[in-house]
């Protein structure tokens, strides 16, 4: 697979279909982004087309002190925000540190659901989806995208320490309301 | 940090092994706190697993589409406007038929000499004449801006010639 780097500097040049294969890279990844903070499919997928074409414009002054996979996300990140503002979508405050149990609508996560759900996959995909935006951006960059800490404060223009207490707290919260089916994978592992 | 804390930094390799090995006793000495951990590194490898969502199959083609569109051509424009061009080109020949009447007027008496095109002779005898040098600027100068603004027009033209042709290709 051609580095990101090469492939930059072929766009850079004006060669487009570099640019084709960097979307099809990453064009998952930025949609999951997208759709952690807009809910709507079709608001997400807009969001994510904004973001690669911003990418193109502004390519050439991609300074390469982050990853490209960084710079990539934090863009699709803040457009997904801007976005959500703009059309007044329910988002909530992005800055506030109350917002560790950050879970929209509980009634819908008791373990009985969960357990409906016999894939735990789809139960966590489901849940997270729920999460707050910022808190759903989170756990995606760290899990899906293997982001550190430091990669995902710089993503989301949070602290270190918010991140690192955002993603304790967010996981304990999930292990409590997901204890059942956790209890279950558990025991058929055993 | 609260003490669950350590038990994530425990799944995420965080720990030395001095506290590594501290906690994983404490962990062993508890079953609530065996059957909680089981709980986080199920949960752990579940989130692992986690698969990105994906787009329509036509995310990317969209994309591509859009972009010769970032680059849309600005209308090409001449920097000078009609008016301003029949303006000056009129100026222009009012001047130069001025410059021609007084050069036959002030070389009207003045001999000729042996030529088959006296016209011409006086004409350029008039415009080699230093006493002449302001009037020959102010002509020399009228005749270049004409120019350029025709260029200007000229140029216009090519370019939106070019640019029909390059939208009528793609």
């Amino acid at each position: 697979m051609e580095d990101d780097n090469l492939l930059i500097d072929l766009v850079v040049k004006g060669d487009q279909s570099a640019f084709h294969k960097l979307v099809l890279r990453y064009q998952n990844f930025v949609f999951s982004i997208t759709q952690r903070v807009l809910s709507s499919r079709e608001e997400a997928e807009e969001a994510a087309q904004d973001t690669f074409l911003k990418v193109y414009k502004t390519l050439g002054s991609f300074e390469r002190k982050s990853k490209f996979s960084t710079w990539l996300y934090a863009i699709a990140y803040r457009t997904a925000i801007d976005t959500a503002r703009k059309k007044k979508l329910p988002i909530d405050s992005i800055d506030s540190d109350d917002n560790y149990l950050q879970i929209k609508d509980k009634g819908n996560l008791n373990p009985d659901a969960a357990l409906e759900h016999s894939d735990l996959q789809v139960t966590l995909q489901t849940v997270i989806q729920r999460l707050k935006p910022v808190d759903g951006t989170i756990i995606t960059l760290f899990y899906l995208h293997e982001k550190s800490v430091k990669e995902i404060a710089d993503i989301t223009s949070l602290s270190i320490s918010n991140i690192k207490t955002k993603l304790y707290r967010l996981r304990e919260t999930l292990r409590s309301e997901l204890s059942v089916l956790l209890n279950k994978e558990a025991e058929d592992l055993l | 940090m609260s003490k669950k804390d350590k038990f994530w930094d425990l799944i995420d390799g965080a720990l030395s092994e001095e506290k590594r090995q501290a906690l994983e006793q404490e962990i062993q000495a508890d079953a609530l706190l065996q059957k909680e951990q089981e709980q986080r590194e199920v949960l752990h490898k579940g989130l692992q697993k986690m698969e990105a969502e994906q787009p329509s199959m036509r995310f990317a083609l969209n994309i591509m589409e859009k972009l010769p569109q970032l680059y849309r051509r600005i209308t090409v424009q001449p920097l000078i406007s009609k008016r301003t061009l029949q303006v000056l080109v009129g100026t222009f020949a009012i001047f130069l038929v001025g410059y021609i009447g007084i050069a036959i007027q002030v070389l009207k008496n003045k001999p000729v000499g042996n030529t088959s095109y006296p016209l011409v002779s006086q004409l350029t005898a008039f415009i080699n004449d230093t006493n002449n040098q302001t009037l020959n600027l102010i002509l020399g100068l009228t005749a270049g801006f004409v120019l350029l603004f025709f260029l200007d027009r000229i140029l216009k033209n090519y370019f939106q010639k070019d640019q029909k042709l390059s939208s009528s290709k793609s």
